[in-house]
């Protein structure tokens, strides 16, 4: 089963995103923040991480770029999760390392099709 | 509840936690702090409330959050200086906002005309607000002309018709896809081989790879990009769905997809020469086993290849973002705990109480000698018993910051519609008390609050004509005192129009009219039950309830109200309110054939009446002298009615009480038996309400004792010839 790391400050986001992961046959883990998923990943190994951009403490693009100075964690494939549809901001969100962006609200069906993407 | 029910929930309960925030990050505002700070968690908060509202649909919200977000973006970003102006209109969206969240939750709807209006409010800030004409909205890709809501409304919904997208199945087609990727695809994660393998899932298809630009092993840089494909694919899911597998590598690579209108002449011809290139480029170049392999090797190589080189950045970056996490974890970890179980909790330690009570009180009855190991035992579980149950009393109690955090939404409203300008003062927000205590209190505050500004404070031409400044202040304050809280309420006002309380109090009937009142009763008629001082009923302080009911319901809680007023200068509220409803510190006393419970907090001392002290007043009332002042003494058990005939004083002990309002009387009991902390159990989920008694507790032998209302006892007495005996009786 593989492992998908959700970082999002919002409770509600994250049990959405924990229910539509976990119905798509992911192990789900959980970060609050940049902070805490850094902490995180420091104790497990996802497949693919699913972040929010505003957050506190660190926000999900210094979170992928913090992510990606770390060469054990550099090919994880990282999906941003924005409500920002505008180009301008995905593309500061690739300019970070993202992989991909999922545009909230997300569509469970969606979201789980974009990990499976990246994580073929 | 089923799964989606329950998000709603938490999102709902996450909406209002993040308005406080945002209420609160605005008032930091109004105060003057601007830092980044401050102004990205306002911004976070929104921007998250929008997020939840869009995954359930609610469209009104996010529209309106949308609008504000936008907004909060420009002060964020510095170019809109959130001067005052600006931030009472963040102030008033902010209202907005929770009036639709909680109408989302309700599942009711806004008055749209709230919405649209401060919704053109807030974009006229925006437009206003940057230096040049909108540079955000110019700089969004294709900005809708000044368009209605629902276009500027930047959500598309993810949920798209497979058939819009891909345009009709069925319709087969050839394409040529040519990809080349740059080395940015493969730093940010992704894989050429799993979109190729994503292309070929659409239709059949030929791979090609090109390698002629792998250079030779030496020269190969590991983190560079020197492949590309070019892919035939037959598919009639159309172009648009050949380009969106390319989507997040948009810009990371040069992709082309051409349609072929001659299949088969055309793969063979580019099959050709790239073979043939690619062959030539193996036997020129590159030694025996240089086929496509090494090409493949070296890709996987490159994680321990770079790990190899940059191993410091590696290796510290993650471990100092840790020790800073460490460092930043402060904060208290919190669990959120069901509040039935922790109401059993304290249930079950209150009947330990009893318990505990009931076999110190046996053992000491059995004659046991105090330094006895059994007695010393029982000191020892006494004191551990005591300590559980303040711990457990501490898991209900909360700060009052919660009901103080609504205050200057209210404050902002009751002000807009009364034309007065008010500032609010809160004192103590983080005072703790118990939750059920909390949650009753926001009622009668609110109503207390709306008091102060209606009635209390003054047109601002009036106040500037009376010498003082424009703005009004109501200061809310909390504090401990004497082991219960007390809420004040000032204002700076008017104060109480003493003339015109009495004026309407006579009219009413409720007062005679040749009654001659002290200020302090005169002040104290606003709570007769059937008073309001404005003749029609008001639509902010009313809603046909007065101050009467304010009283009640504070009474209901064990708490009492009074009020002090000094004419020009302001009135003062002041509840006073146990910390908790559960247990009480008490002198158990006899009156009569009854045991009674005194709460400690209302004594001051006890003494012994001597004859000389004790005077007849009066219709069978008596005063005692104490200290060369005269207080009334009231027999509790002629009061209560558990004796037709006073007592003789002389064998009784006289309790000196201090009433919340601070007057003083003397009961007189038969004797007191002991001091003891005891569990509260309410008389009237019971039994019915009973004038002169609070509740009721179960005493360690297990027979059940009344615990004494001591105002009301001490008042009735008090007035029981006076004109507000009728008026008492009734609002019991």
């Amino acid at each position: 089963m593989k492992t998908v790391l959700t970082v999002d400050d919002s409770r509600t986001m994250r049990e959405m995103l924990r229910r539509a992961l976990g119905d798509g046959g992911f192990h789900v883990v959980q970060a609050e923040d940049g902070v805490h998923g850094l902490e995180v990943l420091g104790t497990c190994a996802p497949d693919v991480i699913v972040t929010d951009v505003n957050m506190p403490r660190m926000d999900g693009l210094t979170f992928i770029e913090e992510v990606r100075k770390d060469a054990e964690r550099r090919a994880i494939p990282i999906l941003v999760l924005t409500t920002e549809s505008d180009a301008q901001k995905k593309a500061r969100a690739r300019a970070a390392g993202a992989t991909g962006w999922i545009v909230k609200p997300f569509d469970p069906v969606k979201l789980v099709d974009a990990v499976n993407r990246v994580s073929a | 509840m089923d799964a989606m029910a329950e998000i709603r929930a938490t999102f709902f309960e996450e909406c209002a936690e993040q308005l406080a925030e945002l209420e609160q990050g605005l008032l930091a505002m109004e105060a003057g702090e601007t830092d980044s700070e401050t102004v990205n968690a306002v911004f976070r908060a929104v921007h998250s409330i929008k997020g939840g509202a869009g995954a359930f649909n609610l469209t009104d919200l996010v529209q309106f959050a949308h609008v504000f977000e936008t907004t909060l973006d420009l002060v964020r970003s510095g170019k809109l200086d959130p001067d005052m102006n600006v931030v009472r209109v963040l102030l008033r969206s902010a209202d907005v906002l929770t009036d639709l969240v909680t109408a989302a939750r309700d599942e009711e709807s806004v008055d749209p005309s709230r919405t649209v209006g401060l919704a053109d409010e807030l974009r006229v800030l925006a437009e206003g607000g940057s230096p040049m004409p909108a540079p955000v909205l110019a700089a969004a890709p294709p900005p809708p002309a000044p368009a209605e809501d629902e276009e500027e409304f930047e959500f598309v919904p993810v949920a798209v018709d497979f058939d819009d997208m891909f345009g009709p199945a069925g319709q087969e087609a050839r394409y040529r896809i040519r990809f080349t990727p740059r080395a940015e695809l493969y730093a940010k994660a992704n894989e050429s081989a799993r979109l190729i393998r994503e292309l070929l899932a659409l239709g059949e298809g030929t791979v090609l790879c090109h390698a002629q630009d792998v250079p030779s092993l030496p020269e190969l840089d590991p983190e560079g990009a020197c492949l590309s494909w070019t892919v035939e694919l037959t598919t009639g899911v159309g172009e648009a769905a050949i380009q969106e597998i390319f989507e997040f590598v948009d810009g990371d690579c040069d992709l082309s997809v051409e349609r072929l209108l001659d299949p088969v002449a055309d793969v063979a011809g580019a099959v050709d020469d790239d073979i043939a290139a690619l062959l030539a480029r193996i036997q020129g170049e590159t030694q025996d086993e240089a086929a496509p392999e090494p090409v493949v090797a070296v890709q996987e190589s490159r994680p321990e290849r770079e790990e190899a080189k940059a191993p410091p950045v590696a290796v510290n970056a993650p471990a100092n973002a840790n020790a800073e996490k460490s460092a930043a974890g402060a904060a208290p970890a919190t669990i959120r705990v069901d509040l039935e179980r922790v109401d059993r909790l304290i249930d079950l330690v209150g009947e330990l109480v009893i318990h505990q009570v009931m076999l110190s009180q046996r053992v000491m009855q059995a004659g046991l000698a105090r330094a006895s190991d059994i007695a010393i035992g029982l000191d020892e579980l006494e004191q551990l018993t005591r300590e559980m149950q303040d711990s457990v009393m501490a898991i209900r109690a909360q700060p009052v910051k919660s009901v103080f955090q609504k205050l200057p939404r209210l404050v902002r409203e009751v002000a807009e519609r009364t034309g007065k300008s008010v500032k609010l003062v809160t004192e103590g927000e983080y005072t703790e008390v118990d939750k059920t205590v909390i949650e009753r209190l926001s009622d009668p505050l609110t109503h207390m609050i709306r008091n102060a500004i209606d009635h209390g404070l003054e047109t601002p031409e009036k106040r500037l004509a009376a010498g003082k400044p424009e703005e009004g202040t109501v200061r809310v304050a909390a504090m401990h005192r004497s082991g219960r809280i007390v809420i004040e309420i000032s204002d700076d006002g008017a104060g109480i129009n003493r003339k015109a309380v009495c004026d309407i109090a006579v009219s009413k009937g409720l007062i005679p009219a040749d009654a001659t009142l002290s200020d302090d009763e005169m002040d104290n008629l606003i709570f007769l039950p059937g008073f309001s001082t404005k003749t029609e009923v008001s639509e902010l302080s009313g809603r046909g309830v007065g101050m009467d009911v304010v009283k009640r319901s504070i009474q209901a809680l064990g708490g009492r109200v009074s009020i002090t007023s000094r004419p020009g200068q302001g009135s003062l509220f002041s509840m006073s309110l146990p910390l908790t409803l559960a247990v009480l510190d008490g002198m158990i006393v006899s009156a009569g054939e009854h045991t009674l419970v005194v709460p400690l907090t209302a004594i001051i001392e006890t003494l012994r009446p001597k004859s000389r002290e004790v005077k007849a007043f009066g219709d069978g009332a008596r005063v005692i002298n104490v200290r060369e002042s005269f207080l009334p003494l009231i027999d509790v058990a002629s009061e209560l009615g558990y004796r037709a005939e006073p007592t003789d004083p002389m064998n009784g002990v006289a309790i000196l009480v201090e009433t919340e309002n601070g007057q003083r009387s003397a009961l007189l009991v038969d004797g007191i038996q002991g001091q003891r902390q005891v569990v509260i159990k309410s008389l009237e989920a019971n039994y019915g309400r009973v004038p002169g008694v609070a509740a009721a507790t179960i005493l360690g032998d297990g027979r059940v004792a009344l615990i004494l209302d001591v105002d009301v006892v001490a008042a009735t007495s008090r007035f029981e010839t006076g004109f507000t005996s009728g008026a008492l009786q009734a609002a019991e």
